[in-house]
């Protein structure tokens, strides 16, 4: 199934890796791309006004009931949840999962919920088991589940199922398979 | 595959309308589906079918369950900037009324409100202030009634409160009380704690500002247009309204009958 969006968690220390991964993703993909960063409290905005100036598509910080838009990138606006919902996107200031608000759990448990085998799961950089297994929630709905780590090639995570390299993912939202990722 | 918890959900939420009248079926799902999760998980349970079978010969499971739907999460100073804005932008508007209403929409324990109370006063603006603050939820009105904080919840609040232009010490609004503190009862007397629901009942006054953050994103867009038509109600004209930072007027039916007053969330009515 064609992927409709695109839910991306992504590491605070891997910024700039994750927004090259962002800005390929979204510039390839005919789907909607979320993002939260962890550890969030970004007052400034910074990773929006970062994304703007390395993306071809538009970037938007999200206000709740925002519809997902194909070919925009969805930023969570600090101190709060994002939840996915069937062709809108919900916010929550709901207690921090983890420490983290907004939550990568969060947002991928809702993904899978709300797009199935439609939603695409990507974390990018160092991560932890609870995000693993957040993510693990969209492979085992039928959906695609990747891990970029920072400090390498993108791999596999063991013994989590569904994995795809960034190239094959790219492959799978209709991209050019032969323009390098990351 | 993963299967949408829609059926349990859709069955819990009828059962706490039915019990308790707490009616949250017009909530926004996602925020729902965490929250009942997570009490599935206290009540040491596996499944949101597990705590539907549970609020089945549980009443108190029941009340538990609505009381976790219906809570706010609440701080002093949450979103700084707003109040930044509140005193920068609002407090000369506010000015030129010789009486001021407001209104605080999902007062939680009420954490909020005293910010707000405490920023009029540092303003000399609160003896003309009343400030009504609501929550749909008995309890928690209750809890913001009594006022009684512990010194901790104030004391670190400080720093924030010196960040949005607080010109005061955050200390000296309050008094001791019991193990806490309280809020002076000058300031106190400013406020009027109720409990009111909005869906059920009627608007009851006029306001110059309307204060409801974070509160519409737990519901959906049928009942957000509900509460905007409530609050359109009871905000008079050229009245202000502030919303969290992550609102906006998307869900509002006439959203040019505002305009961005100071950015943060401020919108003031201009017909």
């Amino acid at each position: 199934m064609r992927a409709q969006i695109v839910a991306v968690g992504l590491d605070a220390a891997a910024r700039d890796a994750g927004c090259t991964v962002l800005a390929a993703i979204a510039s390839r993909a005919q789907s909607a791309v979320v993002v939260v960063e962890h550890p969030s409290p970004d007052r400034s905005g910074s990773l929006v006004a970062e994304l703007r100036a390395r993306s071809s598509v538009p970037v938007v910080e999200i206000t709740d009931k925002e519809p997902v838009t194909v070919g925009r990138i969805f930023v969570a606006p600090p101190d709060y949840h994002v939840l996915v919902e069937r062709g809108s996107l919900a916010l929550s200031v709901d207690s921090p999962v983890g420490g983290f608000r907004p939550s990568m759990e969060a947002l991928f448990e809702s993904v899978a919920i709300a797009y199935g085998p439609a939603a695409v799961g990507v974390v990018v950089g160092a991560t932890y088991r609870s995000e693993f297994r957040a993510l693990r929630r969209i492979a085992d709905a039928g959906g695609v589940a990747l891990c970029h780590f920072a400090d390498g090639p993108p791999r596999a995570h063991d013994g989590i199922g569904g994995w795809m390299t960034l190239l094959e993912l790219t492959e799978t939202l209709g991209g050019d398979p032969t323009t390098e990722v990351s | 595959m993963i299967e949408p918890p829609e059926r349990a959900i859709t069955e819990i939420l009828a059962a706490i309308y039915e019990v308790n009248g707490f009616d949250a079926r017009l909530y926004a799902r996602g925020s729902v589906t965490r929250r009942l999760d997570r009490m599935a998980a206290l009540e040491g349970l596996a499944s949101l079918a597990e705590l539907r079978g549970k609020m089945r010969e549980d009443r108190a499971c029941v009340a538990r369950c609505a009381a976790a739907l219906a809570s706010h999460p609440t701080s002093m100073y949450r979103q700084p900037e707003f109040f930044v804005a509140v005193r920068t932008a609002v407090v000369p508007l506010l000015f030129t009324y010789p009486s001021i209403n407001v209104w605080h929409i999902g007062c939680d324990t009420g954490l909020e409100v005293y910010a707000l109370a405490i920023l009029f006063r540092e303003e000399g603006l609160l003896e003309r202030c009343r400030i009504y603050a609501t929550d749909a939820c008995d309890d928690l009105v209750d809890r913001a009634r009594s006022g009684v904080e512990s010194i901790d919840d104030i004391v670190r609040n400080a720093g924030d409160h010196r960040a949005t232009g607080g010109r005061s010490r955050l200390e000296e609004h309050f008094v001791p009380s019991g193990l806490g503190l309280a809020l002076r009862p000058e300031l106190r007397e400013r406020i009027v704690f109720a409990q009111h629901s909005w869906v059920s009942d009627a608007a009851f006054n006029e306001f110059q500002l309307v204060v409801c953050r974070d509160v519409m994103i737990y519901f959906d867009r049928p009942l957000q247009e509900r509460l905007f038509d409530v609050i359109d109600r009871s905000l008079c004209r050229f009245g202000i309204l502030g919303l969290g930072r992550g609102e906006s007027l998307r869900c509002h039916p006439n959203p040019r009958a505002y305009q961005d007053l100071a950015g943060a969330r401020l919108f003031r009515r201009v017909r």
